[in-house]
């Protein structure tokens, strides 16, 4: 397993937004986390990469608990993330935005900034060229020097993910790529995501889009009210009457 | 404000400021001159926008051989100024000197990482009385106190900046707003240590063994040394992977923490070069002066290196340097206007906030985000 889900529950106060989710994501995985909204899957995600701490349960992650660690360290250990509203560094160039995601593989300090010894300069060129080169993945060649905010929304839904995966990710996590997109936009996305998991990442991919999840993810966790439903492959899962229950409600007693 | 209305309603606004001072027919003359400005600004920005942009250069925009150009003639213009200026000319420029390292320091925490800061001056009291009272006590040489002031400073830096740099925007503010009053309050009543409201007097002026180095002349060079320093520094800084995640912690904390960036590090980082450099200065002021007094560390002082930054340009390293010269040099230039220079100065920093909100050179960023 790459990462291991135990148990983990989150209260805000009285309110429990998880209680008890437990699965597990292989290596190599595109793996689905859907349910209605308010189900918990952007808590889960929050709970993972350290912006919120457990109430209780635990990460492993390549075999070390990283439950609670703050969310550097969690970008360090190699979890990547992108936000469901979209946050760039909007005043900064395209290029830019890239270059900041190597900041937790690239190590020159204060007095490599200031001296700008040959280390400090071999180190920036490298992340400048790490950076043109996944601009290149995404298909975002061209407006390098651009302003990000001024891109157009569908490319700063993948600038963001060449931003998440300049972290050297082993494991990237997508928070509703495809909302806001249309029906072509979203099949480029489920390619390009297909292309990050030919890259070794794994990815772990929260999306609403049924098309997009049952097209092209290994497995699926469904969640709903903060509990997990079920989790297995999609075909198994979209049969499921728990799973239609909890987007459609409960079939009228006859 | 926006579209064409500015043009109109701006002189207008100036003229009924003034009224009270200058009685009817001053005021129209305020309004004439204002009106036939905002009528020429206009003409420009609108007819001839590709005119009217370069007016302000942009140094971006200029090729390697200008940059290497204008900077020989920068260099050679500063080192030959003392020659051609007279004693109360040089002083008043040694002053703006001081006032463009401070500004260069300040820009680190409030251009590059967006951390409004109000009590930026209590850094440069710390160095100021630092060195004060080392060399009376115990004839601390210049050139040593210099590293000393930076360091007291920042270590000050880190006394306030560990416990509060999880505070964010206008709380963030407050507290900074709060330790510098507590550290003037604090200069003004610690009798003992720091003379109280009469402050110290007799400090050691610059020297090497024998040599002193206390002219208006001698002070200029060290100044202009230091102003050299903080300007090839910080503007390294700025193009480091350092600056780069400063910036990115100023657009979106909670996106920079994701990518990896300890954002509460690189605060503390930040706040401690911004309060080094403050107390850098503010033991090359007590050298200057040769007395130190808490009236010279007001709140005024704090908001007048803001105000520097801000109207040169956040972040902007030429921007900064111009905007603490025009801020200093200019209110000197406008000494015979008597009590209305302040009132000049507001409406010159309102006029710029209106007509050029990005700052007099703007940052290659900032340049981007408004001129596209």
């Amino acid at each position: 397993m790459l990462l291991t889900i135990e148990r983990i529950a989150k209260n805000f106060g009285g309110l429990a937004a998880l209680s008890d989710i437990s699965f597990g994501i292989e290596p190599g995985q595109i793996f689905g986390l859907i349910g209605p909204n308010g189900a918990g899957k952007t808590t889960l995600f929050n709970c993972l990469t350290g912006v919120y701490k457990p109430s209780a349960g635990r990460f492993t992650f390549e075999d070390a608990d990283i439950t609670g660690i703050s969310e550097p360290k969690v970008a360090q250990r190699g979890i990547a993330r992108t936000f469901q509203n979209i946050r760039l560094f909007k005043e900064m160039t395209v290029l830019e935005n890239v270059m900041v995601g190597r900041h937790c593989r690239t190590a020159s300090r204060l007095w490599g900034a200031i001296t700008r010894n040959r280390k400090t300069r071999d180190e920036e060129r490298e992340i400048r060229t790490k950076a043109a080169e996944l601009l290149a993945f995404v298909e975002l060649s061209g407006p390098e020097d651009h302003l990000a905010k001024n891109l157009p929304y569908g490319h700063q839904r993948r600038l963001e993910i060449a931003r998440a995966l300049a972290t050297e990710p082993s494991l990237l996590c997508l928070d509703e790529p495809a909302a806001g997109m249309n029906p072509q936009e979203a099949g480029e996305l489920m390619a390009m995501i297909r292309r990050i998991r030919d890259r070794g990442v794994t990815v772990l991919l929260i999306e609403h889009h049924m098309r997009v999840v049952m097209g092209i993810c290994d497995r699926v966790a469904v969640l709903d009210g903060g509990r997990l439903v079920t989790a297995g492959p999609p075909d198994d899962v979209r049969g499921d009457p728990r799973v239609i229950e909890a987007y459609l409600g409960k079939a009228p007693a006859c | 404000m926006s579209g064409r209305l500015k043009y109109l309603i701006w002189p207008l606004w100036i003229a009924v400021l003034v009224w009270p001072f200058t009685k009817l027919r001053g005021a129209l003359i305020v309004l004439a001159a204002a009106a036939a400005g905002s009528a020429l600004l206009f003409v420009l920005r609108s007819w001839a926008p590709r005119i009217a942009l370069p007016a302000m250069p942009r140094l971006a925009s200029f090729s390697g051989h200008t940059k290497t150009g204008l900077l020989i003639a920068l260099v050679l213009f500063s080192l030959a100024l003392p020659l051609c200026l007279n004693k109360y000319f040089l002083d008043v420029v040694v002053t703006a000197g001081i006032y463009v390292v401070l500004a260069l320091g300040l820009n680190i925490i409030v251009g590059l990482a967006g951390l409004l800061v109000l009590g930026y001056i209590a850094f440069y009291a710390v160095g100021a009385y630092g060195y004060a009272i080392l060399s009376t006590h115990f004839h601390l040489n210049f050139f040593w106190a210099l590293p000393i002031g930076a360091l007291l400073a920042l270590l000050a830096g880190l006394l306030l900046g560990l416990p509060t740099l999880r505070l964010r925007g206008d709380y963030l503010a407050i507290v900074t707003l709060g330790f510098g009053e507590i550290m003037r309050i604090v200069l003004n009543n610690w009798d003992g240590l720091t003379g109280g409201p009469n402050g110290i007097m007799h400090i050691g002026r610059p020297a090497i063994g024998a040599l002193a180095l206390g002219r208006p002349t001698h002070l200029y060079y060290i100044v202009l040394a230091l102003i050299a320093l903080a300007a090839l520094l910080t503007s390294r800084l700025n193009r480091s992977r350092l600056g780069r995640a400063l910036v990115a912690m100023r657009e979106d904390e909670t996106a920079a923490r994701a990518c990896g960036i300890d954002t509460t590090r690189l605060k503390v980082l930040a706040f401690c070069l911004s309060a080094a450099v403050a107390g850098l200065m503010g033991v090359v002021f007590a050298a200057k002066m040769s007395f130190v007094s808490p009236e010279s560390f007001t709140f005024w002082e704090s908001v007048m290196v803001l105000c520097m930054v801000v109207l040169g340009g956040m972040a902007s390293v030429p921007g900064v340097i111009l905007g603490a010269l025009a801020l200093i040099v200019l209110p000197e230039a406008f000494r015979g206007l008597q009590h209305y220079r302040m009132l000049v100065f507001g409406a010159a920093m309102i006029a710029m906030m209106i007509f050029r909100p990005q700052g007099l050179l703007p940052s290659r960023r900032r340049t981007l985000e408004l001129g596209e």
